[in-house]
């Protein structure tokens, strides 16, 4: 069976199976996150994630021991079937980002893209862990 | 306190500092860092939901950077029988592209528009989360 990507859908409750046509999507009428939002956010995955995922924090599996499945063709058995990979599509960004009608980015631009934008994230979060801990005394022992 | 905690590292080194603190039931540098980390990973999993456009009454989404090679895009719910449901998006950086695994399935490498949309969204997320939780310059960085 071949992947129907080029019909990504948007996924709301009860229709992950459906034939919904994707719309883009336009802005949240609540806008972004307020910092109360963000603040009174509570972790709800991770550790869950971490633990299927990782060993730690910043322990990745490598690229060998995840043997990935670079094939076009679909898994024969799917143990949520109505959670295929097909419509679990990212939506559309909705926050203002460069829209200059680029071109789909190749496979290597694109991890280069992702990549930096990790690393950039993640050096601020390290960084502001670090100033927290420095204002609490901490300083930088290890 | 913090500064009994400097003196006592000079005296006899941080390392036995956080033994003696982790024996004495109190968290130690390492144990503070982890926390904090986990904390911040939380607060831009509230941004990152945003970003993905409006969140389904009902829904409770995250979507966030776990580390420099994984994503993760996590929703829950309950049906209308109150049963509850949820799937979670891993997105991993391989050398030969970006690899996606819904629900601990098979990966898939991304492709196409849902490619471009997966790169502009860890796009608007580093810009988001810098905005909203590391605007404040950093004294220092680890």
């Amino acid at each position: 069976m071949q992947q129907t990507l080029q019909t990504p859908l948007h996924p709301t409750p009860g229709n992950f199976s459906g034939s919904v046509e994707y719309t883009p999507q336009t802005p949240t009428p609540e806008g972004p996150a307020t910092k109360e939002q963000v603040e009174n956010s509570a972790p709800l995955i991770l550790d869950k994630v971490q633990a299927e995922v990782l060993v730690a924090l910043g322990e990745v599996a490598t690229p060998d021991e995840k043997q990935p499945q670079v094939t076009s063709e679909m898994p024969n058995e799917r143990t949520q079937a109505q959670y295929t990979d097909e419509v679990l599509v990212i939506p559309v960004a909705t926050v203002e980002v460069p829209k200059q009608a680029e071109p789909i980015p190749t496979a290597v631009e694109a991890v280069r893209r992702v990549t930096d934008n990790a690393s950039v994230t993640m050096n601020e979060r390290l960084a502001q862990v670090a100033v927290d801990l420095e204002r609490e005394g901490y300083g930088l022992a290890a | 306190m913090a500064l009994l905690r400097k003196l006592s590292e000079l005296l006899f080194g941080s390392q036995a500092v956080n033994a003696f603190n982790g024996f004495m039931g109190q968290p130690n540098y390492q144990n503070l860092r982890y926390q904090k980390e986990k904390d911040y990973i939380a607060r831009e999993a509230a941004v990152g939901a945003r970003i993905l456009g409006p969140i389904p009454s009902g829904h409770s989404r995250e979507f966030f950077c776990l580390d420099v090679n994984t994503w993760i895009w996590h929703e829950s719910w309950k049906d209308e029988n109150g049963k509850h449901q949820e799937f979670t998006v891993n997105y991993e950086v391989d050398p030969t592209g970006i690899l996606k695994r819904v629900n601990g399935g098979q990966y898939r490498k991304l492709e196409g528009e849902e490619l471009r949309r997966f790169c502009d969204a860890t796009q608007a997320y580093r810009s988001e989360v810098k905005k909203l939780l590391y605007s404040q310059p950093a004294t220092s960085a680890i």
